[in-house]
């Protein structure tokens, strides 16, 4: 008996003609002229296909309800074909020669171009092959199709997942999609199984015929046997990793059909498509199956009608017959499935964020300012952080972005006047101290994100807490100058909140400063941070009275790399030393140098006013006081940040962060 | 028996004859390592490619390169160590998927004998090199981890554990043959937990409680916790025991944030509840495997069939879609599952050449 093809069409893709429909409705049926169905359908009576019929020679049936067919056609529509290949290797093998790529290539080139040969102009060609992965070769093209740039193969087979790659391509109104794909069947590392496939494949637009290589299937069989019994290799002797093994034949002849094999054989049928194995001599070709296909489908027919009397949305059972006669075998479509949901509208990015989801969206959109800003405003920070710890990570594929958000999440939260909050953000910033660890060990964004952190918790004046992360910091980096000099400067803030910053100190106090100097020295030789530290343990000795020894810190600073608040602080503090030591002239120089770095900066220019008037200069004393009563209390002064150690930097450095996580 | 011998050496006699010429004309082990050394790694590796006889490699190497180490003088002696030693790597990483180990039954008497080939070969010659530093020096745990991600990548567990068949049909007699390459790198690094996690993957399919224990040492690491969580999980998932699978996959999550992990977690949980018929849930885990790693095709296709079969076929295509839109063999964790760190190849080759070049 001959091979019976069959050809089906739901041409009109009509998931693709959504757009043109009125809003979904469940219970909403077809609307003439808008939604078109196309069948193809091939006829045969015997070996031979029938040609010559009519509308009124069809019954066609949609979920049961008779539907008028509007046009009968020769199908000359555009095909799309789809073209599966299987390039996997042996499973059963256990030594594998080294196969020449170039010969793989040239193989599947060949092949390919005897099919392309076959195609019309109209038509399109994609390649995909099975293999390890799904691969796609080339995607939907004109033909000839380009050549063949890279191929993978000899590796594990991917053959359920490949095919259901080939059949949920979504097809283009008039245009017919073919899927022929030969295989050996034999699955190995598919994430999804034959029963799934079968689902899919009935559900699909495309016509599927499926070749066995039965051929494949007994060299490779062959090739196993030999080299076990006869070089007497017992195991795989490279690539050993099976995760499964799903034939849909048996390894041999007969090449019976398994479980599988039957379930996709079933799902190739009803699908209007055709299985292929040998018979007798006859052993099918990607090619031969394919010109067989395509020869039926120009003698077929395609049927046009706009369903009546059926709901639009959900699955559509096709029924066809030819009823005059009844012995022509009538191949179609057996349905089609019409989803009507409407994609959901992208969200949009609130101005004002409120609500987690709301922060979230706006972060993963880059709206960080907006973000930032809307978090330092928000009522209750504890709820917020509570709720992006319960749902989980937002950004699963960007965890430097998270890692990220924690800390602007956390800002709002070191800051509150709430015990029970600042616990929180503290108690999120050291969950993500985990997280954020790489497998192989610490890299730059640690780094950085400790930093971050560092510099803001600075800024919160809680010493134990910063001691507790600085020292986390250090166990990743030890040699972090910045991560030092943190630590330092909660030694240094611990030593003031203590009481120990007037002079002459308790003894216990004093122990204390000079740990703080000790970390402070030792920072010295250190360039990335040796400017701050020197003019820290300049404060610090001017505290601690040693004002000359303050004094020759601060000739040492080198002014040209530091930022600005480093250069005015050297200079206020310079006064404050020449005060001490009873040189006026001296500190009246040095305030002016620091009122010149800034300007609307208060310390300098009170601390040059009350110079001015203990020298008696009560003019310029007056000057300079109308100069501050001018002043906005918003104007940065760089000594009020003094104590904050490098909170300073905490734009600048989660400025970098949301780089890094974007 | 001599038949089968004979065949053998007609096997080895044919291949020499097909390569032979073909290697003559190829660089020598010391031009190579000179060019290695000199910082021409990507030519190296690509004349490494097109290697036929690894034996010969091995040998040339094991024969001239304890000259070359020493050419340079003692100073120059360390550098030209981990030269020599990551060449090693890379020429193994050329040839594993091509031989790796023979395991060949004896005709005529039950008894079973195990062949090294080239690349387990090199790797131990790098290894000894590295070894002969006490303490290890900071770019052996370096030079290891890129050695676990080469043995990993064989897919054998026996060059890291020793024979998988012990105690079973099959079992090789030449023990003294065996390398256990873990056993020395574990003595080596006793703290360096992604060792002790290797030691789990190795043992997971064939000695499934050994590796058990040994996940569940590394389970609270702060490092490889997540993974021996999730590698435990589908531990459970083989033996359906799905609660105490989803467990595990939960408990990854909140230990790491590696999207390889997240990824695997939610793909295998994703597939548990599907087989328990909680469709939605599924593909709420299939949905977020794939926001964890996008070019995953297990959880794409996982979740492209399960929507296109409820229907939801635009969703379907546009995922089916942006997965062959990907490169070219995208990485995907599951198809690479027992690959396990040779994930980071890259950064360790990417570290180990720093390291040479400087």
């Amino acid at each position: 008996m001959a091979r019976v093809i069959a050809g089906f069409g739901l041409v009109a893709s009509l998931t693709l003609l959504q757009g043109q429909r009125p809003p979904a409705n469940p219970q909403q049926t077809f609307r003439a002229g808008t939604d078109v169905v196309m069948v193809d359908v091939s006829v045969k009576s015997g070996d031979h296909v029938v040609t010559g019929l009519g509308p009124e020679d069809f019954v066609l049936t949609d979920n049961g309800v008779r539907q008028r067919i509007e046009s009968v056609e020769a199908t000359a529509v555009p095909m799309d074909l789809t073209l599966v290949i299987d390039l996997s290797g042996n499973p059963d093998r256990p030594w594998s020669r080294r196969i020449d790529r170039s010969k793989v290539v040239a193989d599947v080139q060949r092949e390919v171009q005897e099919v392309t040969s076959i195609l019309r102009p109209t038509d399109r060609i994609r390649l995909l092959a099975i293999d390890q992965y799904v691969q796609q070769i080339w995607p939907l093209q004109p033909v000839p199709a380009t050549p063949i740039p890279r191929v993978e193969f000899d590796g594990l087979a991917s053959v359920f997942d490949t095919l259901a790659a080939a059949l949920m391509h979504p097809v283009e109104p008039a245009r017919r999609h073919v899927v022929i794909a030969r295989t050996k069947g034999v699955d190995t590392i598919s994430a999804i199984d034959a029963r799934a496939l079968r689902g899919i494949a009935e559900r699909s637009d495309a016509l599927f015929h499926l070749v066995i290589m039965e051929n494949a299937l007994g060299a490779d069989a062959a090739l196993s046997e030999f080299q076990s019994n006869l070089i007497g290799l017992v195991e795989a002797t490279n690539r050993s990793w099976l995760p499964h093994q799903r034939r849909l034949v048996s390894s041999g002849p007969p090449y019976q059909l398994l479980s599988d094999g039957m379930a996709v054989r079933s799902a190739v049928e009803t699908a209007g498509g055709g299985w292929h194995q040998a018979r007798g001599f006859s052993v099918p070709s990607l090619t031969g199956t394919f010109r067989e296909t395509f020869e039926s489908f120009r003698q077929g027919y395609m049927l046009r009608y706009t369903p009546q009397g059926v709901t639009r949305s959900g699955w559509h059972t096709i029924a066809v017959t030819v009823p005059r006669s009844r012995g022509y075998t009538v191949r179609a479509r057996r349905g089609y499935g019409i989803e009507d949901s409407a994609p959901a509208p992208a969200p949009t990015v609130p101005a004002v964020p409120k609500t987690l989801a709301d922060f979230t969206l706006a972060y993963g959109a880059g709206a960080f300012q907006s973000v930032a800003t809307a978090l330092r405003q928000i009522a209750d920070p504890q709820r917020l952080m509570r709720d992006f710890e319960e749902e989980g990570n937002p950004w699963p594929s960007a965890p430097r972005r998270e890692a990220g958000f924690a800390i602007e999440l956390a800002e709002p939260g070191v800051f509150s006047r709430r015990a029970e909050t600042r616990d929180q953000a503290l108690r999120l910033l050291n969950r993500f101290t985990r997280l954020i660890r790489q497998p192989l060990g610490p890299d730059v964004f640690e780094r950085q994100w400790y930093y971050t952190v560092l510099t803001l918790l600075q800024g919160t004046i809680n010493p134990p807490a910063l001691e507790v992360f600085a020292d986390r910091a250090l166990a990743r980096f030890p040699d972090e100058p910045r991560f030092l000099l943190a630590r330092a400067i909660a030694a240094d803030q611990r030593s003031t909140t203590a009481g120990a910053s007037r002079v002459a100190a308790t003894g216990s106090s004093q122990t204390a400063l000079e740990t703080v100097r000790l970390q402070y020295e030792a920072l010295i030789g250190m360039p990335d941070v040796a400017a701050e530290a020197r003019v820290r343990l300049a404060w610090l000795m001017h505290r601690m009275g040693r004002h000359d020894d303050a004094l020759a810190r601060l000739d040492e600073v080198d002014v040209e790399p530091l930022d600005g608040s480093l250069r005015y602080l050297r200079h206020l503090f310079s006064g404050h030393v020449m005060n001490a030591l009873g040189r006026p002239d001296d500190a009246t120089v040095a305030y002016r140098a620091a009122r010149a770095i800034a300007p609307d900066a208060q310390s300098a220019q009170v601390a040059l006013m009350n110079g001015l008037l203990a020298r008696g200069d009560r003019a310029g004393a007056e000057t300079v006081a109308e100069v501050i009563q001018r002043q906005r209390s918003t104007d940065f002064d760089p000594w009020w940040m003094y104590w904050q150690g490098q909170y300073r930097l905490y734009g600048q450095a989660m400025a970098r962060i949301r780089e890094m996580g974007r | 028996m001599q038949f089968r011998r004979l065949c053998c050496l007609w096997l080895v006699v044919g291949a020499c004859l097909v390569a032979g010429p073909a290697a003559a004309r190829r660089a020598t082990v010391v031009d190579l390592l000179d060019r290695y050394g000199s910082g021409q790694f990507d030519p190296v590796v690509a004349e490494l490619a097109r290697v036929t006889d690894f034996d010969d490699l091995l040998q040339q190497l094991k024969r001239e390169a304890p000259a070359w180490l020493d050419a340079n003088g003692p100073a120059d002696r360390d550098r030209r160590e981990l030269v020599a030693a990551t060449f090693a790597l890379e020429a193994a990483r050329a040839d594993e998927w091509y031989e790796w180990v023979w395991i060949q039954s004896q005709p005529g008497v039950a008894v079973t004998v195990m062949y090294w080939k080239p690349p387990p070969l090199l790797i131990e010659w790098g290894c000894q090199l590295m070894r002969a530093h006490e303490p290890p020096r900071p770019i052996e745990r370096w030079w290891q981890l890129a050695a676990l991600a080469v043995a990993q990548r064989s897919e054998d567990s026996r060059f890291l554990v020793g024979d998988v068949r012990i105690g079973r049909a099959g079992e090789i007699i030449n023990v003294q043959d065996e390398i256990k390459h873990l056993d020395h790198v574990m003595k080596r690094f006793p703290a360096e937990s992604r060792f002790v996690l290797a030691q789990g993957i190795a043992r997971d399919r064939y000695w499934e409680d050994d590796a058990r224990t040994a996940y569940a040492a590394v389970a609270n690491d702060v490092d490889v916790g997540g993974e021996a969580s999730m590698r435990l999980g589908a531990l459970h998932v083989k033996h359906e025991r799905f609660g105490e699978a989803i467990l595990q996959f939960d408990r990854a999550e909140t230990l790491t944030r590696d999207p390889y992990v997240i990824y695997l977690a939610r793909y295998f949980k994703g597939r548990v509840l599907e087989e328990n018929s909680r469709s939605d849930e599924a593909l709420d885990e299939y949905r977020g495997a794939a926001a964890a790693w996008p070019t995953g095709q297990a959880a794409t296709v996982s979740l492209a069939a399960l929507l296109f079969r409820n229907g939801r076929r635009a969703e379907a295509h546009e995922q089916i879609g942006r997965m062959l839109a990907a490169a070219p063999n995208a990485f995907d964790p599951w198809r690479e599952y027992v690959h396990a760190d040779n994930r980071f190849w890259p950064q360790l080759i990417g570290r180990l050449r720093a390291e040479i070049r400087r």
